[in-house]
């Protein structure tokens, strides 16, 4: 049983959120300022922030920064405003995971879930590599046993996305081009079939990205290739 | 009330100013009397003595004249302040009181005298007989110590003077006796109160110069300070007036400066001439000399200091060198001159460029004319006329240039660029400053719009925020009702419409705002070199799951060396993103997609071709235009913006999208300029 605050000036917003994470069991805290979160946080256990970033009396990011002096908790933003700036900004100053409204009830929940794993579970354990295992964020895979978890939830790949996904998570934050990619899990040279890496690399977003749309993990580096790194944690 | 607006505080000071004035010149005076007496550097005694025996020797010279003019010296003399004896040529005693009393020292000065017996022709006169006496007053003979030498030369000297008098005033001669007198004084140890003769008074003015040694230059000091405070009172006071707090000009403050200053000067000079004129009619009337001397001093420094107190007015008032005559006439010349130039600017151009050249011609022929039968001053004539002639033009043709610039720059998009119209005159300064307002009239005209469109980019921006908020409780809350198990399918089916409709709202929102900041380049672009390939083939991998949904084969054509591009990759996809999607929608199910790089000349040119499944009823263009649609299409997903989006993102990157329709055959183009390291 966790305890999650919701934070938003507009009511209808929290009731609904409220009754999507009651439904999940989870015990809900309902602020409508950034400082009535404050007071929350000081006086009751909370494992997860749902913070929205224009309120009143102090402002979402504001708070947060209060909350990151004495609290590890983890926080994911919820805000109208959609420009990249404004992600780059949330996430620099101490969110955990971003949401643009208008957003997915759904989509919400799978972040909350993925986020309290995280935290109460694995104990937002650092990026790692330890024999065969490989760790990046909420993503685990082990090559022994081809297994890969995504917040500690089993997620089954063919063969070839195990592979694109061992290449990538062995070099976190490197880009390989589709050729390169080909290349490495094929064993093959690229002669013009390059063009279903693309197509293989959609399928493995799929399968480990809460919103394919806005990737975490497996990040498109337009005109270039493609990357794994861990965008969505704080450093 | 202000001491310097009261005229009784005025007057006084002036008086207190005249009388201190003449104190401080009398003071003064004794202080340089002191000091040429040595006063102050202890040669007193010795000065004193030379004095006292110059003016014992002037006495003795005054003894000699009264005795020759017979004047009783008994009587005259009873109570001087010396003893006297006068002696002939050859020492024998003619007249004195002195018999060997003690005496301080004595002076003796020998004297030639000369009796001159006018003849009765002149002037018929009875006095003629009379005898006159003239004294000699050349120094060197009342050097009584050289007395001794003399003798010979005096007769000469005598009869010389005697001689040239003669010639100036009779046209006869005259009979003339010659006298050598000696007058020895003895200076008496104690002078008597009653004495009035030449020594004493010497020797009393010597004591009180003495007296007043210290004295009078306290008094000179404490008199020049006063006098100086006294005189900026009243250069303060000038002006001002009972009850009035601003200083004023009076009448004669009004009269012009320099028609003043003349004026002052005037009277001035016509003060020192009446001075000398009267200075001659009193000759021999010391005292009243003396008084002619003071007054004039005294009307002299009154005038001074009219004149400056009306200059310290004038200066406060202000105005000093408007209200001057020399002012009056350069400003009226200058009106003129103005009003001449304001009338030749009146003229329209070509009617002054006509009247100039006409009255230089006239010129010119005047000058031929004259000088038609000199052929070498008629040469030099022409050829002065033609070099001025040339820097004229020169100097316009120069002006000319510089407009030219100007206005190519202006046209050319440099909206700031400025003629220099310092050296410019009347119509080229006219028409320089003109662009210049053009300029700055355009670039008002294009800043005004930037800020308009950024503004309402920030609208859009601002308005999308505040409906998101209100989208996401329409979008949790349908959901919401979705779960909770509705009553009949009708219902759901209309839960279904709200629901695809919001995810509809949603898209145009977003849309709507990429759309206007596309438009107006308020995104930020981070141009890098791109691999157009990778990206087309990152684009169909995205879109594979929906080309096979729509039932689309997509055919992509890349030529074998990689092509690159200048532009942001975020950006490119965004673009090809929209393009593809348009082909989802719109492209005739069962079809193939062909996309297609390649590269033409220096552009690499990336071409989208599908077949419409339904007719195009626009051309390429109104296609692209925001919110425009096949009207058929109208209803159903997205926001129509696709295409206008992605041609402002691919014109904000420097490049190009143009979209040509061929019956059913829709044709995107994005072309670039290929990317060579």
């Amino acid at each position: 049983m966790y305890n999650i605050l919701i934070c938003d000036d507009e009511r209808d917003i929290v009731s609904a959120l409220k009754i999507y994470l009651s439904a999940e069991g989870y015990a809900t805290y309902c602020a409508y300022t950034g400082a009535e979160a404050l007071d929350i946080l000081d006086k009751e256990d909370v494992h997860l922030v749902l913070m929205d970033i224009m309120m009143p009396v102090m402002d979402g990011i504001s708070a947060m920064v209060k909350l990151r002096e004495k609290s590890n908790v983890p926080v994911i933003l919820l805000t109208a405003k959609s420009e990249d700036t404004d992600k780059i900004l949330g996430l620099n100053t101490g969110a955990d995971d971003y949401i643009t409204k208008p957003f997915n009830p759904v989509e919400v929940l799978a972040r909350v879930r993925s986020q309290l794993r995280r935290y109460m579970q694995l104990g937002g354990t650092a990026d790692s590599e330890s024999g065969s295992s490989y760790t990046l964020g909420g993503i685990e895979l082990r090559d022994k046993t081809k297994e890969v978890f995504v917040d500690g939830e089993p997620i089954s790949l063919t063969p070839t996305e195990f592979e694109i996904l061992k290449l990538l998570i062995r070099h976190p934050g490197e880009v390989f081009s589709p050729k390169e990619i080909y290349r490495r899990v094929w064993n093959d040279a690229p002669l013009g079939a390059e063009g279903t890496v693309a197509v293989h690399i959609r399928h493995l977003r799929e399968k480990i990205e809460i919103n394919p749309a806005e990737p975490r993990y497996l990040k498109v580096v337009w005109a270039q290739g493609y990357k794994l790194e861990n965008g969505g944690n704080r450093k | 009330m202000k001491l310097t607006n009261s005229l009784f505080a005025k007057v006084t000071a002036l008086f207190l100013l005249v009388l201190t004035l003449l104190g401080t010149v009398g003071a003064t005076a004794v202080i340089v009397a002191d000091a040429n007496l040595g006063v102050y550097t202890g040669e007193y005694a010795q000065n004193r003595q030379e004095i006292l025996r110059s003016a014992l020797r002037s006495a003795a010279d005054e003894v000699m004249l009264n005795y020759a003019n017979g004047n009783d010296l008994d009587l005259l003399y009873a109570d001087a302040s010396f003893y006297y004896t006068v002696t002939d040529e050859h020492g024998e005693a003619l007249i004195g009181n002195f018999n060997g009393e003690g005496y301080a020292f004595s002076e003796s000065v020998t004297r030639t005298f000369y009796w001159e017996q006018l003849p009765l022709s002149y002037g018929g006169e009875t006095e003629a007989t009379e005898a006159a006496a003239y004294t000699e007053v050349t120094e060197g003979t009342t050097a009584a110590t050289a007395a001794a030498e003399f003798p010979p030369q005096l007769y000469a000297y005598g009869s010389e003077i005697a001689t040239s008098a003669y010639d100036e005033t009779h046209t006869e001669p005259a009979e003339i006796t010659l006298y050598r007198l000696c007058a020895t004084l003895y200076a008496k140890k104690v002078i008597p109160a009653e004495a009035s003769d030449r020594y004493a008074l010497v020797s009393s003015l010597l004591d009180m110069a003495y007296r007043f040694r210290y004295s009078s230059i306290a008094f000179t000091a404490l008199g020049v300070l006063l006098f100086l405070a006294l005189l900026i009172f009243l250069y303060c006071s000038a002006g001002h007036r009972r009850g009035e707090d601003e200083p004023r000009l009076n009448i004669i403050d009004r009269i012009p400066f320099d028609l003043y200053t003349v004026l002052v000067g005037g009277i001035a000079a016509l003060f020192i001439g009446l001075t000398n004129e009267l200075f001659y009619a009193f000759s021999g009337y010391d005292a009243v000399r003396a008084a002619i001397l003071c007054l004039l001093g005294v009307g002299l420094f009154l005038l001074f200091l009219g004149y400056t107190m009306s200059f310290a007015t004038r200066v406060k008032v202000g105005g000093l060198f408007k209200n001057t005559l020399i002012w009056r006439v350069l400003s009226l010349f200058g009106r003129a001159v103005k009003a001449i130039f304001s009338l030749l600017g009146g003229i329209p151009i070509v009617w002054k460029t006509a009247l100039m050249l006409i009255g230089c011609f006239a010129l010119e022929f005047i000058f031929i004319l004259i000088t038609w039968n000199d052929p070498g001053s008629l040469l030099i004539n022409w050829f002065f006329f033609r070099v001025i002639l040339f820097f004229v033009i020169l100097w316009a043709a120069l002006a000319l240039r510089r407009l030219q610039k100007c206005g190519e720059s202006i046209a050319a998009g440099k909206l700031d660029e400025k003629v220099d119209t310092r050296h410019m005159v009347g119509d080229f300064k006219r028409f320089g400053e003109t662009l210049g307002n053009i300029g700055d009239g355009l670039s008002r005209a294009v800043e005004e719009r930037t800020r308009s469109e950024r503004m309402k980019t920030e609208l859009i921006t601002n308005v999308s925020h505040d409906i998101k908020t209100p989208l996401t409780s329409i979008i949790n809350y349908v959901d919401l009702i979705k779960k909770e198990e509705p009553e009949s399918e009708t219902m759901r089916q209309y839960l279904d419409i709200l629901d695809r409709q919001s995810a509809r709202l949603k898209k145009l929102i977003e849309d709507l705002v990429e759309a206007s900041k596309a438009s107006t380049g308020n995104l930020s672009v981070e141009l890098a070199p791109c691999e157009v390939g990778i990206l087309l083939e990152q684009t169909l991998g995205e879109y594979n799951e929906r080309l096979e949904a729509s039932g689309l084969t997509p055919v992509l054509t890349l030529p074998e060396t990689p092509v690159m591009i200048f532009a942001d990759g975020r950006r490119m996809w965004r673009v090809f993103d929209n393009l593809m999607n348009n082909v989802c929608k719109y492209a005739q199910s069962g079809t193939r997609v062909y996309i297609e790089l390649t590269v033409l000349g220096s552009r690499a040119v990336v071409t989208f071709k599908n077949i419409s499944k339904e007719p195009l009823p626009m051309s390429g263009e109104e296609l692209t235009e925001r919110f425009v649609r096949g009207d058929s299409s109208r209803n159903t997903e997205g926001s129509g913006l696709g295409l206008s989006i992605a041609q402002s993102l691919t014109e904000l990157q420097g490049g190009r999208l143009a979209i040509t329709t061929d019956g059913d055959l829709f044709k995107a183009v994005v072309s670039f300029d290929v990317y060579n390291g």
